[in-house]
């Protein structure tokens, strides 16, 4: 019985090797094309009250076909036409935080991740769960 | 008994046994951003005793495209998945990634990393003083990508009330630029052009934001 265990456990182990070695050597490029960023819950970000600066990553006619109240649509599809909108709402005193789709959506970290790396901007959170996770 | 199915599970949750075989899944790219996308393909053939067909071809972000010619492939077929990855205005280290789904439920993801280089690198692209700050000089560095050579040609402030000055660290490579408001009393603001000379056929400028607020 104890054979069998170490035989089945083996074999499995040899199954398993060739794909643990491909998530290994993947992994760090996976973690060179995204960054977590600082994801908080619906409910604290209500919390900010308004100091609140809302950003909606999402492109843009999603954002067009509606959005939280007061948020600034910026995505990395039309960065460059739309980040000067940001800076003309953003004030040292505001608390951004920045949704997508949710799920598997990655564009509210990269939009996070720009804001705070290349225009240099602080306290900028992500919203968990994104435009999904919602309440309606 | 028992072994013998375990040996039967394993054998199936092995990659190398499910029918549609990859020949590469993660293909990575380096581009520059004026090139605007990359496409990518994915071949596979149905290495089963029996016709595959595909449910779904979804991406991770409405900038990627994929397509494949036909959804059934029999035994010993192959085919592609062509995937079109379209840049925006991203750059840096991208990910994206196209998901295939099987009507029997196999699942594969098929991955396009791509390193978009941009030639210079602005640091921060915002400075900014709140109102009766003292209006001291502030900084912007400029950094071309490593391997690169880029020459800043002008700096220019639109608003005469933002002065600009250009500082050369290292010719081709690093620069900064100076920018100060004339008085914080009010709020302003500016959109200051940095002209580059690459790429040579079609110059890059880019944009230091100022704002009083």
């Amino acid at each position: 019985m104890t054979q069998s265990i170490r035989q089945m456990a083996a074999l499995l182990g040899l199954a398993l090797l060739p794909a643990l070695i491909s998530a290994g050597i993947q992994w760090d490029n996976l973690k060179a094309a995204t960054e977590p960023g600082d994801e908080i819950s619906y409910e604290t970000a209500l919390g900010f009250g308004e100091k609140i600066l809302w950003i909606d990553a999402r492109p843009s006619p999603s954002y067009a076909a509606g959005h939280i109240d007061g948020a600034i649509s910026l995505n990395e599809d039309h960065w460059q036409e739309l980040v000067a909108g940001f800076i003309d709402e953003w004030d040292d005193n505001r608390i951004i935080v920045v949704y997508c789709d949710g799920g598997g959506c990655d564009a509210s970290h990269a939009v996070a991740k720009r804001l705070r790396e290349e225009v240099g901007v602080k306290n900028v959170h992500v919203l968990k769960g994104g435009w999904k996770a919602l309440p309606k | 008994m028992y072994r013998f199915l375990f040996l039967i599970f394993c054998a199936a949750a092995s990659p190398a046994f499910a029918q549609l075989k990859w020949e590469n899944p993660w293909q990575e790219f380096q581009r520059d951003p004026e090139v605007e996308y990359v496409e990518a393909t994915f071949k596979f053939t149905n290495t089963g005793a029996t016709p595959v067909s595909v449910k779904s071809v979804k991406t991770s972000c409405g900038c990627t495209t994929a397509e494949m010619a036909k959804k059934t492939y029999l035994p010993g077929e192959s085919g592609v998945v062509t995937a079109n990855f379209h840049f925006g205005d991203r750059v840096g280290a991208q990910r994206k990634i196209v998901t295939v789904k099987t009507v029997d439920g196999i699942s594969q993801d098929l991955n396009i990393v791509v390193y978009i280089h941009r030639a210079m690198i602005l640091t921060p692209s915002l400075v900014y003083w709140k109102k009766a700050q003292d209006p001291l000089p502030q900084a912007v560095t400029l950094n071309a990508e490593p391997g690169q050579v880029v020459h800043v040609t002008g700096v220019t402030s639109p608003n005469p009330r933002f002065g600009v000055q250009l500082e050369t660290v290292t010719e081709g490579a690093q620069y900064r630029v100076l920018i100060a408001p004339s008085s914080t009393v009010e709020k302003d603001k500016a959109e200051i052009t940095v002209q580059t000379d690459y790429p040579p056929d079609a110059p890059r400028a880019y944009t230091i934001y100022a704002r009083i607020k």
